[in-house]
């Protein structure tokens, strides 16, 4: 054999190495239990930390994923998050085909290197590595290997048995070990029986495996995908938080750690701003009406700017600096906040809390660590407290809308931490009482007037249109009255009564034709100013819980008219539902030839749900959109 | 470059100041006072004047470099506009002789305290620079104490080696603009070609100085007769000062069927037509579709792999073996590009990767499949070309300029007609480009440079042809059958929502999208066959799909086919209507009313085509004894309808939906 012949054996060797198959990464390999509903199948995922000491923590990462669809690929991860405090050492991607042909592989230094400054905060030092893979056909399986070190032990790592809405796993397992001493401690989190997930503990070390648990499914109305999704959380009593030791085994521990370092300090203002209240204050002794008088002086005068660096991330921008600058990110803001009513002797307490308006999120209640995305103050009032919101300029006082209501937080105090539920609305609070009028004409046209007072959540919904540009204002309420073709606004008021946290609109509206006209008669619906058309989604086969979040109490009673020399053919009849979801009741009262009454009142509670009671929810709601769409027939006399 | 400027170091002298009509006035304390902009008085922030000059100076070893200097100053009328206190500009960073400085200058807010004018300055601690990636860095500036009232000023310098295009400048804003000036001094040696986009005119001053510039040259010592030393050389040249002016412009946002407003946006582009350094021959650039399509082709990264075939020869000849008819061998080469080279989401007419890797790695940018895919069809033969297009988000390509396109398809020209292609997209077809691509016109660059303009729109009309034939029963429900046709980029956009979507997941869609029928017997025909047009067909039941009052039945025809909103719900709009595609519909409706009804009423027909024929609707009804038909043609002829004509198509669909919810009565018998 010739050394070229050798040369080209030895090529055709190395190629076949390289092409080496993975048989057990084949996607046919998959059991059909978890394809189902799947666009991927995380085939093996092995998750292996180690504490070293208080402020050092490795961690070592593969991840095997099957992608079957294009879809899936939402759900293939190939970004890596670092930062001062947190290293990447080893990162190596490899691509397999159907079959478990290995089709390429990634390097390091086929990762990009980007800022994760996002267009939203001003000044952020995180960055991330990421692979752009674009699949040559489905199912491809993707294995990620990474190594990483963190001197962040505050946020340990958080394992979930479930990457996401459909995408199942085969094999999942994390191992953690810790060191003796450091108080190491995890919480199980939505640990359904019906996932299979074994527990093993030995000294120093904590393993969890989870097999084949199937995907779940995105529905109208469940629960958040965290709420249901199985996780494990660690934590350790002793932590290190971006270079600021903790030590803390309770909530009043943690909170007094988090008082003394992070923001005693951070409070003092100038002599110059402290007089300035002093003035404003005056002769006002009511501590309510004096945070009232401060709320508005930071209102007017800052401006939410969110900057994320280090510990800045955890520790509030000195309230001096807020002062001379006008802005600051929530935590700064809620600290200025708190510093201004220090200087009128009102105590007054950071807040730590998930804030966002689509869904409640409490903190872990019996999971000691720093939790919550929002920073918020609560002033003690009696027995409870009133909460600032401090990120806006345009909140009531003592309003948290659907933000932050309804939910754990962590009220710091000097002397410690302690959770507390912020306020809830009740569904009656979270009301919309209208009372208007309108008058249909002889050819179907309609011109009418209604009066909406909204409170609680559901002045949260509306109170900002009251600074909508025209053009949007119009698109709004035609979209809210999308009911009425060619709608036309001849006149939007609005009042909002930020005391009463109430707010009015006033609208006058017409439309040359609301009714349909065949022979004489004019057909048209009833409730034409606050139908309910928004029925659930119909599934063929519901899969999760829902729940109501915020239910809500609507109360409608509009005057309608008919033309001269029309008459009532038919109007529809009363009705009322009572259900565990809500309650819903109309009365249609004819009081002479040419006016009608009508009155309605629509109750939706609060509640969480199994998926078996979700038809009949379906069903309680497209009745009330059927009662909702109810026609009356007037008819030309003579 | 030139040799003279080489060996000198050169000075520019600043610009002859000539007479403004703007001139920036200090801040009053009647401008913190004001509420609300005149003009519009819903603004919540507003551009008081925004000032750009683009100047060039000469570094003797950088060559000639680019200074964009931007002084603005903005109003905060409500909460709402704070962003607008928030500054960033990103800057190109990379390791490379293109690296761009920024800085920023004097920025300071103004407010009204006790009716005194303070001003607090930016400091260092409000500017934070990041780096975005490899490429990029970012700015970003926070300024202090804004509040509602205050104004805002601040101005940055951006210095950049790349002479090729000057930074584009936009009059418009999202907020209202008040004064927008932009000022370009050019030197004589640079020719710079602009083009104005938008519907303002702007005011356009023009001046032309001779201009000195000092230079310092130092001669050597030549022998024993002369000594070495400097001398002070003034060089006369000229340059011309361009400035354009924009007054009261209006806020401009994106708006429904709009494929990009920056199509729309008042701005202007410069890019470099010729160099003419004295001592040296005049360079040229582009200045026309001619130019710009040579310089294209002439590119490595464009003609260069163009060229290549070695990497796909043997494959292709085995692929079309045998095959005689142009037609077939298109096919087969666009489906084995699209089967074997997937996109990677990159726009672009430039190769990143080249075709080979990318043939090679399965991968690449649209550049890479579709030069691929022409130099293929090539190769087989076919009179293949590629057509530089401007994506819907990069705006139209109206001027001459390298920077006009970000995308390229491929054609092929068979018996005299133009066939596109893209094939970054698996389910595309041969004439069907994906939406991305239809932006008005192309240009073709064939073998020799030649441009030609080239419509993207297709050829025909996308359509949608759906036969619903149903049972009322006396109760209010109904049951019925469905099949549904859809061809064209209809049926692309069908493909690439529905192919990889389970059959449970759709059909839960599907009904509830259709009024929440229930669906049985569902079946799909030509899903993977894209020369074909896509069919469904199903059984549905709902039960209470009439009203029932009194002794009368009411329901629309159309049932859930029926189009319940006209998307346009706003009175005025400013900018086009731009659909993408036209679209041709047809619907067959057969009922079979329930035993024991006649019918009281049934609606009338009706025909009509809009005034410019952007749009037809035609509607007819007829009854035989139990049974109605119904038949309901809608076209919307044309892709792209002018703003003057909105009110046309606003009450177009206004008549179009009103009809088909309008309602058959029915009286017990």
């Amino acid at each position: 054999m010739d050394m070229k012949s050798l040369l080209l054996l030895c090529i055709a060797f190395f190629s076949l190495q390289l092409n080496a198959q993975k048989l057990e990464y084949a996607s046919a390999l998959i059991p059909k239990e978890l394809t189902d509903n799947a666009n991927a199948v995380v085939r093996y995922n092995e998750e292996n930390y180690t504490v070293n000491s208080q402020n050092s923590l490795s961690a070592k990462v593969t991840t095997v994923i099957t992608i079957l669809n294009e879809y899936g690929l939402r759900n293939l991860n190939t970004q890596l998050y670092y930062s001062p405090t947190t290293r990447i050492s080893r990162v190596e991607a490899r691509v397999y085909d159907k079959m478990g042909y290995q089709l390429k592989v990634f390097k390091k230094k086929d990762f990009r290197d980007v800022s994760l400054a996002d267009g939203f905060s001003v000044f952020n030092d995180d960055r991330m590595l990421y692979l752009d893979y674009t699949p040559i056909a489905y199912p491809f399986t993707f294995v990620m290997e990474s190594e990483y070190h963190t001197s962040n032990t505050a946020q340990m790592p958080r394992w979930s048995a479930l990457s996401g809405y459909f995408v199942s796993t085969e094999k999942d397992v994390v191992r953690i070990s810790y060191p003796d001493g450091l108080g190491f401690g995890f919480k199980e989190v939505n640990f359904d029986p019906k996932f299979d997930i074994a527990r093993q503990q030995e000294t120093g070390t904590l393993t969890y495996t989870a097999r084949n648990i199937a995907a779940l499914k995105r529905e109208e109305g469940s629960p958040e995908f965290h709420k249901m999704s199985p996780m494990v959380c660690f934590r350790l009593d002793k932590f290190s938080l971006e270079g600021v030791d903790g030590h803390a085994s309770d909530w009043k521990e943690f909170g007094k750690w988090y008082h003394d370092r992070l923001l005693s300090g951070t409070d003092e203002l100038p002599e110059e701003t402290q007089a300035k209240v002093r003035e404003l204050i005056g002769q006002e002794k009511d501590p309510i009406k004096i945070a009232r008088k401060l709320y508005q002086y930071v209102q007017d005068r800052t401006r939410y700017v969110s900057i994320q660096v280090g510990i800045g991330g955890y520790k509030p921008m000195k309230a001096a600096d807020v002062d001379r600058l006008g802005y600051g990110d929530c935590k700064a803001l809620s600290n200025y906040m708190r510093a201004l009513l220090a200087v009128a002797d009102i105590p007054s307490y950071f807040t730590l809390v998930y804030a966002g308006d689509d869904s409640r999120r409490g903190l872990m209640r019996d999971f000691v660590s720093p939790q919550g995305n929002h920073a918020i103050l609560a002033m003690p009032n009696g027995d409870d407290y009133i909460w600032l919101e401090c990120t806006s300029q345009v909140n009531p006082f003592g309003f948290q809308g659907m933000f932050t209501d309804g939910r754990e937080v962590l009220v710091i105090k000097p002397e410690g931490g302690e959770i507390t539920k912020t306020r809830t609305f009740a569904e009656q609070h979270n009301s919309r009482l209208a009372s208007g009028n309108f008058a249909i004409a002889e050819d179907s046209g309609i011109t009418g007037a209604v009066v909406t007072r909204s409170k609680g959540a559901a002045y949260d919904a509306v109170y900002r249109n009251e600074r909508l540009s025209p053009k949007d204002k119009e698109k709004f309420y035609k979209n809210s009255y999308a009911n009425i073709s060619n709608l036309k606004l001849d006149k939007i008021e609005f009042r909002n009564d930020r005391e009463k946290v109430e707010f009015t609109e006033a609208i006058q509206l017409s439309a040359p034709a609301y009714g349909n006209v065949s022979t004489g008669r004019i057909m048209f619906a009833v409730n034409a100013l606050n139908p309910y058309s928004e029925t659930p989604k119909r599934y063929r086969n519901r899969q999760n819980p829902f729940e109501v979040e915020r239910g809500f109490f609507e109360q409608d009673e509009i005057a309608i008219s008919i033309p001269d020399g029309f008459a009532v053919e038919a109007l529809p009849s009363d009705a009322s539902l009572k259900t565990k979801f809500g309650e819903y009741e109309c009365k249609i009262v004819k009081q002479d030839d040419k006016n009608i009454l009508y009155k309605r009142t629509f109750l939706m509670k609060d509640g969480s749900y199994s998926s078996a009671e979700y038809d009949e929810y379906r069903q309680f709601c497209e009745q009330v959109a059927r009662f909702d769409s109810a026609k009356a027939v007037i008819y030309k006399k003579g | 470059m030139n040799k003279i400027l080489h060996l000198v170091t050169l000075l520019l002298i600043a610009t002859p100041a000539f007479s403004q009509k703007f001139e920036i006035q200090k801040v009053t304390v009647a401008d913190l006072e004001q509420k609300a902009l005149p003009a519009d008085p819903s603004a919540q922030a507003a551009i008081l004047f925004s000032i750009g000059e683009v100047n060039f100076r000469y570094d003797k070893e950088k060559g000639f470099r680019i200074y964009t200097t931007v002084k603005t100053r903005i109003k905060i009328y409500g909460s709402a506009g704070y962003e607008w206190g928030n500054f960033e500009k990103n800057y190109y960073d990379a390791a490379s002789a293109n690296r761009e400085r920024l800085t920023f200058g004097d920025a300071c807010t103004y407010n009204l305290v006790n009716g005194q004018i303070e001003k607090t300055k930016l400091r260092s601690d409000g500017i934070f620079d990041s780096k975005l990636n490899k490429y990029w860095g970012q700015k970003k500036i926070a300024m202090p104490n804004v509040r509602e009232g205050s104004i805002i000023e601040f101005e940055y310098t951006l210095e950049s080696p790349n002479i090729g295009t000057l930074p584009q400048w936009n009059f418009q804003d999202a907020i209202p603009v008040v004064y927008s000036e932009f000022r370009t001094i050019i030197p004589e040696y640079l020719v710079y070609s602009h083009y104005q986009k938008g519907f303002y005119t702007l005011e356009v001053e023009t001046k032309i100085g001779r201009n000195s510039i000092s230079y310092r040259q130092k001669h050597e010592a030549e022998g024993v007769m002369i000594k070495a030393y400097v001398e002070e050389v003034d060089v006369k040249f000229s340059e011309t000062t361009t400035i354009y002016r924009a007054k009261n412009l209006p806020s401009i946002k994106e708006e429904k069927f709009l494929s990009s407003y920056r199509n729309y946006i008042c701005g202007i582009s410069h890019e470099l037509m010729m160099t003419k350094f004295p001592g040296s021959t005049i360079k040229s650039y582009s200045s026309d579709w001619g130019d710009v399509a040579k310089n294209i082709l002439e590119d490595d990264d464009f003609g260069g792999q163009l060229s290549k075939s070695g990497y796909f020869e043997e494959q292709i000849k085995t692929l079309t073996a045998g095959m005689s008819k142009p037609q077939d061998k298109l096919s087969a080469i666009f489906q084995f590009v699209k089967t074997n080279v997937k996109w990677n989401g990159f726009r672009n007419y430039w190769c990143d990767q080249g075709v080979k890797t990318a043939f090679r790695e399965h991968s690449g940018n649209s550049a890479e499949i579709n030069l691929m895919l022409t130099a293929m069809l090539r190769y087989s033969g076919l009179d293949a070309n590629p057509v530089l297009v401007s994506t819907r988000s990069h705006g139209i390509s109206l001027f001459p300029a390298v920077s006009a396109f970000d995308y390229v398809v491929s054609s092929v020209r068979i018996d005299g007609a133009i066939v596109l292609l893209d094939a970054t997209e698996a389910f595309a077809m041969p004439n069907v480009l994906p939406m991305r691509a239809l932006n008005w016109k192309g240009l073709l660059v064939d073998r020799e440079g030649k441009p030609q303009d080239v419509n993207l729109w297709p050829a025909s009309p996308a359509s949608e042809n759906r036969t619903l034939a149903y049972t009322l029963s006396a109760d209010g429900k109904i049951e019925g059958k469905v099949r549904r046709q859809l061809s064209g980029n209809i049926a692309l956009d069908f493909r690439n929502s529905n192919t990889a979507r389970s059959n449970e997941h759709y059909l839960e869609t599907l009904e509830n999208q259709s009024g929440q029928i229930e669906i049985v017997d569902y079946k799909r025909e030509n899903e993977s066959d894209y020369y074909k047009d896509v069919i469904e067909t199903y059984s549905f039941s709902k039960s209470q799909a009439a009203d029932i009052v009194g002794d009368k039945l009411y329901f629309s025809p159309l049932l859930f086919l029926a189009a319940t909103e006209n998307p346009f719900k706003l009175e005025t709009r400013d900018y086009p209507v731009d659909f993408g595609f036209a679209v041709k519909s047809k619907h067959i409706v057969l009922i079979e009313l329930p035993e024991g009804y006649a019918v009281e009423s049934i609606p009338a027909g009706v025909s009509m085509i809009t005034d410019g024929n952007f749009g037809s609707f035609k509607y007819t009804i007829a009854q035989t004894g139990s049974k109605l038909q119904l038949v309901v043609n809608s076209e919307i002829a044309q892709p792209l309808v002018p703003s003057e004509a909105y009110p046309v198509i606003r009450d177009f669909y206004q008549k179009m939906v009103d009809k088909q919810n309008e309602k058959i009565v029915l009286k017990k018998i």
